[in-house]
């Protein structure tokens, strides 16, 4: 419980010297993505009976909030402070084992991805004029620490393994752009290919796509689904350990 | 005297390179122990393979008698690792450095608020606590990183170049500090400052190529080389066969020339004259005789 702490309040603290970037951003990103896939996606967005065409397109924003925040935070701490002279050299030879540090840097990003996207949640609600029920809402929590978690195995993968800035950043982006589409967080999956469609339908992220829009608009939905983004973290977390094993010893 | 760490056949190979070959001493619980040696020589290794940063390709390190790779985590809160990098994070005040670190620790949160307190003040960098360590300048950001390293109040103290970078005074007020933990903590730290070396060891390990040269207090060192002197006579031009005559001379000791100097040792002051009678015939611009120090001998023990 010490070390989840610790990175929590280094997170906090984080926040804490620029908090208005990040409440500007907190504020406007969703109001931008809403905007810009809006107006431009909202044609793909499928017809359902006593919900606003756009509310369809909501929960796919808002578990991008949670997977992008979750992803870039630690990908971005990991990337700039990972050498041995660098902050996590002073990790690396604490009693923490990296097994525990790994689980208390995912943990560490939950609340402010939590709030982040719950926020979203509430202004775009208010923006587009539709509430969606509360229990659907409750539930939704559970998928955003779903997709901040995911987010940031990712981001801690990418921050141990990447080369370089200019092409991990890239990568970053591409996934970013790869899943919000290929994931159906903002277009349905059957605008791709048949052919490739059952791949798509299985990815972790498609899986909380499919529960959100169960959760808020009622679409036909499967909870025994969220085995595949469990067992995913799981598998993800022993990898992220082994990775982080590999760069704390010289 | 109890070894407080103890390295057994310690070996260390980095991209083909062996850094540490085989390195077997102990180090006695509070003393003070000044490693220095050339770039490359392996210092920087045996404190990293110490703190438990680096894996030993080979060998075992104990700390208090614990093997440092099987019981990490109990010998890990037992060390403290200062690094020659300041490794804070440049995103949180020095405090919240300071609390971060403590609570990775797990010091608990009364405690942690005493030391903070007590060091920074001891440390003369209160006033600067609330600073990003990107604002301090590199002094203040070392004595930050040593109230780190000190705030678990570890039994075990590794400090690389702990002074570096700092004036006068600030190396007066750390080692002062650093010599009140004497007999309580056990310190090693590498420097290249022969001064420093000198005034603040309980032994000295002179390393090269990854073994250890030399190693014992500063007077069993010099004890060793006798009274050995280091000579050095300076010729406007040295002609090849006067070198080869003056070289030849039995009592004349590691005898090398660099540039125009004829450089070497002797046991006695009197063979310096028997070489400037030798080279009467040249004409000499300047000359030293010093009896051997630190200096002399890492530079004699690490000479490739």
């Amino acid at each position: 419980m010490n070390l989840i702490s610790a990175f929590i309040h280094r997170r906090f603290a984080h926040i804490r010297h620029r908090w208005l970037g990040e409440l500007s951003l907190a504020l406007l990103l969703p109001i931008g993505i809403y905007i810009t896939l809006g107006f431009g996606l909202s044609s793909t967005a499928p017809d359902i009976e006593d919900v606003p065409k756009l509310a369809w397109l909501i929960p796919g924003i808002v578990l991008m909030i949670a997977f992008s925040g979750g992803l870039f935070a630690i990908f971005h701490d990991i990337f700039q402070n990972r050498g041995s002279g660098q902050f996590y050299g002073s990790v690396y030879v604490s009693p923490s084992t990296p097994s525990a540090t790994v689980m208390s840097l995912t943990l560490s990003v939950a609340p402010e991805g939590a709030v982040r996207s719950i926020l979203a949640m509430v202004i775009l609600q208010f923006v587009l004029g539709h509430l969606y029920p509360v229990g659907g809402q409750i539930s939704m929590v559970f998928l955003i620490l779903f997709a901040i978690f995911i987010g940031t195995s990712a981001g801690l993968t990418l921050g141990i393994v990447a080369k370089d800035a200019i092409t991990s950043q890239l990568t970053v982006l591409l996934l970013l752009i790869g899943l919000g589409f290929g994931s159906a967080w903002f277009v349905p999956l059957d605008v791709f290919p048949e052919s490739i469609q059952p791949l798509l339908s299985v990815l972790p992220t498609s899986v909380l796509g499919e529960l959100s829009r169960g959760f808020l608009i009622g679409t036909p939905h499967s909870m025994v689904l969220l085995i595949i983004p469990l067992g995913t973290l799981v598998v993800w977390t022993v990898i992220n350990i082994f990775l982080f094993t590999r760069i704390s010893t010289e | 005297m109890e070894a407080s760490v103890s390295l057994k056949k310690v070996g260390k190979v980095l991209n083909g390179r062996s850094l540490l070959a085989g390195l077997s001493f102990g180090i006695e619980r509070g003393s003070i122990m000044a490693v220095v040696g050339p770039n490359d020589s392996g210092k920087t290794a045996l404190l990293k393979v110490i703190s438990g940063f680096s894996k030993p390709e080979y060998g075992s390190v104990f700390i208090d008698g614990k093997d440092a790779q099987l019981r990490r985590t109990e010998t890990a809160s037992m060390v403290g690792f200062m690094p020659q990098e300041i490794n804070l994070d440049p995103q949180l005040s020095v405090l919240e450095n300071l609390q971060f670190h403590g609570r990775l620790y797990r010091v608990p949160r009364d405690r942690m608020n005493r030391r903070i307190s007590s060091l920074s003040e001891r440390l003369d960098f209160k006033q600067f606590i609330h600073e990003f360590p990107g604002d301090l300048s590199s002094g203040y950001q070392r004595r930050a990183l040593l109230c780190r390293t000190l705030l678990p109040d570890p039994q075990v103290l590794l400090l690389e170049e702990p002074t570096g970078s700092l004036d006068l005074r600030s190396q007066y007020i750390v080692w002062d500090f650093l010599q009140e933990m004497r007999g309580s903590k056990t310190i090693v730290y590498t420097t290249h400052s022969i001064r420093e070396a000198e005034r603040v060891h309980d032994r000295i390990v002179i390393m090269h190529h990854g073994h250890v040269a030399l190693d014992g207090t500063l007077d069993r060192l010099l004890e060793n080389t006798g009274e050995l002197f280091h000579f050095q006579i300076h010729f406007r031009k040295l002609p090849k066969n006067l070198y080869e005559t003056m070289s030849k001379v039995t009592t004349v000791v590691s005898p090398s020339q660099v540039g125009q100097v004829f450089d070497f040792y002797a046991r006695e002051r009197k063979v310096f004259f028997e070489i400037i009678k030798l080279a009467m015939k040249e004409e000499l611009i300047d000359y030293s005789a010093n009896k051997v120090g630190l200096e002399t001998l890492i530079m004699t023990s690490t000479e490739s």
